[in-house]
């Protein structure tokens, strides 16, 4: 339903003190940030993505419980010289019960991204997935319920056809926000298949048998205001919210996207084999070489379709927010040679992604987590190529918040290389991007319990005595990317923005 | 025992809300006892003869968009709460309280619609919604078209019957049949009958079968049988099959908690058959094999609460399971503990016999709650970890834990609590779930909001709770006896 | 007033003053009297597979040719499953429709709808019995279009049409006139096209 102005002043000033963010409300200042925007990947680290088993892993000389602590050998730890962060490469001939080898290498990764890598640490307060995951967009519900796409998607998606994104659904990543006063057009958008969603962004194009665009237009016209009014249906429901949307989504939203010519820019599968595009007077995007290359796996691999749609999204300015990431759907790569159980990396997400470390924790973060880099590294790679139009690049004014709900258990049978870990809540998150400290650790672990400890969230010094709390990053990841939060009584926290 | 009859709204531990969600928050973190909002019976002290009292506690959203959020008539209220008071308040001020400022906004008109709070309370409609306002004490519904404004409107009720439970609208020709029967009634209610065996409602796939989603979780890739998935552990198609067995045919909806058989779904002809069945483990594995076969004794069996696919999919390698039991208490009783719904502190607990540091403060807020209610899960084996089968019942299963949760787990209590009962073990745990009004209300409430979309509106908890009353009554726990009565409610068929 | 109205009128008042709770949570009916809306402004969104029902049967058309996406897609079984109100609970984890419209919902729906009338037309043209566009194919004038407009409204919506709906559905052909080449085909299915996806087709 769409808000009047009038109704969204006047709860505005209904719940004064309450959060507003006066430039959200400020018709004209939405207008000039859209044209200066910055954009939010989410990209979800289902199932609880163990912070202590990515940069922040620990060595088994550095702990005063290295049997019994979450540490590694040290030969397998790679660190760099003045950088908090490390990386373990691992090899297995299993993921957990799971017969499947696997090798992943991150020290690569790090070695070449971690200039825009912040880690913050944290602690949660929920162990439902479903819940935490909501929490790790909404702070906990800091700012009415608003969520971190959202709250991107109005301030800077006002120009934009579909501002906020989700091509991963079913879990509390995804979810809305619960404040009434956030526009409809900054609300999310569930995308299920990213390769033939595209088909749906044109009402006539592709379709055989079809109308030609100005007859359509004339046949919605007269549909629109002519035949539907006369009918009774229409009249008797005219108050109903659900009709009123309808009808709004008709009108501009519709003519945005259509105007745009999406179904051409976001068709990422080449044409023929399965879309014989040219066949039915459709086209692939002109950027498709160009992430297909990134990003080979499209066809096979959801995540690789999501990272590639999520890349189009923003080069054509469809949206200003995508939310992406794996499921708990096993994915499996076929073919390859099998000597021993499953191809050697075949196993690209176990069952419940994260999760599945309740049944073999170190291989489950191991291969899942190797997964993200691959994706972050990919859509670094596209967007720093990408001019935004004015010299700088659509990376230089993009984050890459990796979401997750919760961490894992830090301790582990004694000299146990592979055990099973259930929720905890204490944990860490990684940002990529310019907009915040790179090469930097906001808090630091404890290498006796595997424990992280906090920050003082103006200076950044860790703080041993300190836990951040879930208001804490998002208020700071609204920071970094200079989301108006005046009024909003959330806290400060400029030590997450770059300076 | 509180229960939130519209959707459950996330209750935030970070008040930045008005009085009445920083009251929340602050009686939330000064207690570890019992943390229901007061709120809704309150309301409904001052205003007993409100609609929206019907079932004695009015819903969240008369104050609240979403909770601490306050909407209009909420914040007037807030204001009006003792104004002087710091925030925020405790919670004895706020429930001593509250019935005052509820009265000093009564002649207040939030919404601006030009009706004071008090005659929209008394009315029926929202006094923080603008387009809603009482109705007028007559109505007349002139226009000869084909609609019936004023009240229950048998065709536009034969239009929905025919696309809720058919799957399709009537054709012209059924239509001019059913305005010319002589008993609209009776014709509605054959509609319904023939409607409730269409394949679109009962079938593999439809509508009574995708009600089950949310409680069953499948997971394709961890399928076994019919379209297995790479790594097969269990086959859900028995437990949808079941759910819809329970809610059709007449059969006693209780069963989905307290059955002991096992349903199979096969399409035969394009119409899907359920057929009951019912084979010991050993036999069950004979003709299905491991990766299918339900390993519960007859004797330990508890409706869809012990099928293999619950059990691999919520238990998995957990000892004291309250994955499991929080999941059955949310499916089947409409409590989601995680949003603080259902919390029934049990004195003593967290007793914490697995060493998950539970009894923190923060924690034992609801695994005061939680974790007697988990108790009786804990004798049926997930995937592994325990000492039996996998899937099957193990008096003795948290021996096999005691390595990695420490001693103290092989000393939990098989008998727990359910809504402040002793329930010995899970046969007893579903009995008086499967009897509770809980049971009753979540299971219409499914339905409600399948059928009309949304969960009962203010003005609607009257009808909704004799549904809910009448399920266990008149109805005899049948879920078509059931749906007839809502199909002939105001709410269901006047447009 | 007439004396036969004011009489119903009076009776149903009558008949319906003990119903009336139930009559709230909106703007009442339409004033101080006359109930000309729904109070309760509540509908619900036919699902994509009982839409696409609806308009198979309106159209004498099976569901599974009603259209698809590069010849290979069902438009409402797979490509826009989850846009038309449709769920995937076993890999998707969508468990319920869609709360919300999707931006790309109404535009799912036209692709659908002309695609589906438009193989309806052609079917009719190719011979055989026409099920709805004989008479524009036998003699293209207005009272053809009518005679085609008042089969769609009483297919397609399941009723009797008025005066105003067949003009206002006739009337298209005067918008079309100066941008169709083929104002036949482009007016029948055009006509077809509004009143398939109709917010009365769509929801109830």
């Amino acid at each position: 339903m769409t808000q009047s102005r009038r109704d969204m002043l006047r709860q505005l000033a209904a719940l004064a003190g309450v959060g507003a963010g006066a430039s959200l409300f400020n018709l004209e200042a939405i207008g000039q940030e859209a044209k200066d925007p910055r954009f939010l990947i989410v990209l979800c680290a289902s199932g609880g993505g163990s912070i202590i088993d990515g940069p922040l892993a620990l060595r088994e000389s550095e702990s005063a419980n290295p049997s019994t602590v979450n540490c590694f050998p040290d030969s397998l730890v790679t660190g760099w010289s003045g950088s908090p962060f490390r990386a373990v490469d691992l090899s297995s001939d299993a993921i957990g019960p799971i017969p499947a080898p696997f090798s992943v290498k991150p020290s690569d990764f790090f070695g070449r991204r971690r200039e825009d890598l912040m880690v913050a640490t944290l602690t949660g307060t929920s162990v439902n997935h479903q819940v935490a995951q909501r929490r790790s967009i909404t702070g906990n519900e800091a700012w009415r319920g608003r969520t971190l796409q959202e709250l991107v998607a109005w301030q800077y998606g006002a120009d934009a056809p579909i501002p906020n994104v989700h091509l991963v659904a079913g879990m509390g990543f995804n979810d809305s926000g619960t404040d009434a006063s956030v526009p409809t057009y900054a609300r999310r958008q569930i995308v299920a298949d990213p390769l033939v969603w595209p088909l749906s962004l044109d009402g006539g194009r592709g379709v055989q048998g079809g109308l030609s665009p100005e007859v359509l237009a004339a046949v919605r016209g007269h549909r629109d205001n002519q035949f539907e009014p006369k009918t009774r249906f229409d009249q008797i429901f005219k108050s109903s919210p659900r009709l009123a949307e309808w009808k709004n989504l008709r009108g501009a939203p519709q003519a945005k996207i259509e105007d745009l010519d999406l179904i051409t820019r976001l068709m990422l599968a080449p044409d023929g084999g399965n879309f014989p595009l040219g066949e039915y007077g459709l086209g692939s995007s002109p950027s498709g070489d160009a992430v297909r290359a990134v990003f080979p796996d499209y066809a096979t691999d959801p995540l690789h379709a999501q990272a590639a749609l999520a890349f189009l999204l923003l080069k054509y300015r469809v949206s200003v927010s995508v939310t992406l990431g794996p499921n708990f759907s096993f994915v499996f790569k076929e073919g390859g040679e099998a000597t021993n159980g499953l191809p050697e990396n075949s196993v690209l997400n176990p069952p419940l992604a994260f999760d599945f470390s309740h049944q073999g924790h170190r291989a489950g973060q191991a291969v899942v987590w190797s997964r993200l880099y691959q994706i972050i590294d990919g859509l670094m790679t596209l967007l720093k190529a990408e001019d935004f139009g004015d010299g700088t690049s659509f990376w230089d004014r993009t984050m890459i918040y990796v979401a997750t709900e919760f961490g894992r258990e830090k301790t582990r049978p004694s000299g146990a290389q592979e055990w099973g870990t259930g929720h905890d809540l204490n944990n860490g998150v990684m940002v990529f991007s310019p907009l915040v400290p790179g090469d930097t650790l906001l808090g630091g672990v404890d290498p006796d319990t595997g424990l992280t400890y906090g920050f003082d969230p103006v200076t950044g010094d860790p703080d041993p005595g300190r836990e951040t709390a879930e208001a804490e990053i998002f208020a700071g990841l609204l920071g970094a990317l200079d989301i108006d939060t005046s009024g909003s009584g959330l806290p400060s926290v400029p030590a997450m923005r770059r300076a | 025992m509180r229960a939130n009859l519209l959707l459950p709204s996330p209750r935030s531990r970070w008040g930045l809300g008005g009085a009445i969600g920083l009251s929340l928050v602050g009686w939330f973190a000064a207690t570890t006892g019992n943390t229901q909002p007061t709120g809704p019976a309150s309301f409904c002290e001052v205003y007993p003869d409100a609609p929206a009292c019907a079932s004695g506690e009015v819903a969240c959203t008369a104050c609240h968009t979403t909770p601490p959020s306050l909407n209009l008539y909420g914040a007037d209220v807030a204001a009006a709460l003792l104004p002087d008071q710091e925030r925020p308040l405790s919670s004895e001020l706020y429930t001593a309280h509250l019935g005052e400022a509820l009265l000093a906004v009564e002649s207040l008109d939030s919404d601006e619609d030009g009706v004071t709070n008090l005659d929209e309370i008394l009315g029926g409609s929202s006094p923080s919604d603008a387009q809603s306002t009482p109705a007028p004490s007559s109505c007349v519904d002139e226009e000869d078209d084909g609609w019936s404004l004023c009240g229950y409107d048998p065709q536009y009720a034969y239009k929905k019957v025919m696309l809720d439970f058919c799957g399709r609208s009537p054709t012209i020709g059924e239509r001019q049949a059913f305005a010319e029967a002589k008993n609209p009634t009776s014709a509605l209610h054959n509609a319904l009958d023939e409607c409730l065996d269409s394949e679109h409602w009962r079938g593999k796939h439809g509508r009574v079968w995708n009600l089950a989603n949310r409680k069953i979780g499948p997971l394709q890739a961890i399928k076994s049988g019919k379209d297995v998935g790479p790594i097969p552990l269990a086959d859900y198609d028995d437990d949808y099959a079941y759910f819809v067995w329970t809610q059709t045919d007449g059969r006693d909806v209780r069963l989905v908690l307290t059955g002991q058989t096992f349903v199979s779904a096969r399409v035969d002809g394009g119409v899907t058959v359920y057929e009951e069945w019912d084979r010991t483990p050993d036999e069950d594995f004979e003709l299905r094999g491991y990766d299918r076969y339900q390993a519960v004794v007859k004797e330990r069996r508890a409706g869809m609460l012990t099928h293999r696919w619950f059990l691999m999919s919520n238990t998995m390698f957990t000892s004291v399971p309250r994955t499991t039991a929080a999941q059955a208490y949310r499916a089947y009783l409409g409590y989601d503990i995680a949003l603080l719904e259902g919390l029934n502190d049990v004195p003593g607990e967290p007793a914490d016999y697995d060493s998950k540091g539970v009894g923190e403060a923060a924690c034992a807020a609801c695994h005061a709650t939680l974790d007697p209610l988990t108790y009786p899960f804990s004798r049926y084996e997930g995937i592994g970890g325990g000492v039996g089968d996998s899937y099957s019942y193990s008096a003795n299963r948290l021996n096999g834990f005691t390595d990695v949760d420490g001693e103290l787990v092989a000393e939990t209590p098989e008998a727990g609590v359910l809504f402040g009962e002793p329930v010995e073990d899970l046969i007893e745990w579903a009995a008086v779930a499967a009897n509770s009004e809980a049971f009753r209300r979540a299971t219409v409430l499914d339905y409600w909001k399948l059928l009309l979309g949304e969960a009962p509106r203010a003005t609607e908890q009257a009808e909704f709770s004799r549904l809910v009353r009448d399920l266990g009554g008149d109805h005899g726990y049948s879920v078509e006896l059931m749906l007839h009565d809502l199909i002939d409610m105001e709410a269901y068929g006047a447009p | 007033m007439r004396p036969d109205l004011l009489l119903r009128g009076l009776t149903r008042a009558l008949l319906t003053v003990a119903p009336l709770a139930a009559l709230v949570f909106s703007s009442g009916c339409g004033g101080d009297e006359y109930a000309t809306v729904s109070a309760k402004a509540r509908v619900n969104a036919k699902s994509g597979s009982v839409w696409g029902r609806d308009l198979a049967n309106g159209l004498g058309l099976q569901e599974w040719e009603l259209c698809s996406e590069l010849g290979a897609y069902d438009c409402i079984s797979e490509a826009h499953r989850i846009t038309l109100g449709g769920v995937e609970p076993t890999v998707l984890g969508i468990d319920e429709p869609l709360p919300n419209a999707s931006v790309s919902a109404p535009i799912a729906v036209d692709r659908v709808a002309t695609s589906a009338c438009g193989l309806r037309f052609d079917r009719d043209k190719a011979g055989g019995a026409a099920v709805i566009f004989g008479p524009v194919l036998k003699k293209d004038n207005d009272r053809a279009r009518e005679d085609v407009a008042d089969t769609l409204v009483r297919r397609l919506l399941a009723r009797e049409s008025t005066k105003a709906e067949l003009e206002s559905l006739v009337a298209l052909y005067d918008t079309l006139a100066p941008i169709s080449t083929d104002l036949t085909r482009d007016g029948a299915v055009g006509m077809c096209v509004i009143v398939a996806t109709s917010t009365e087709a769509l929801f109830y």
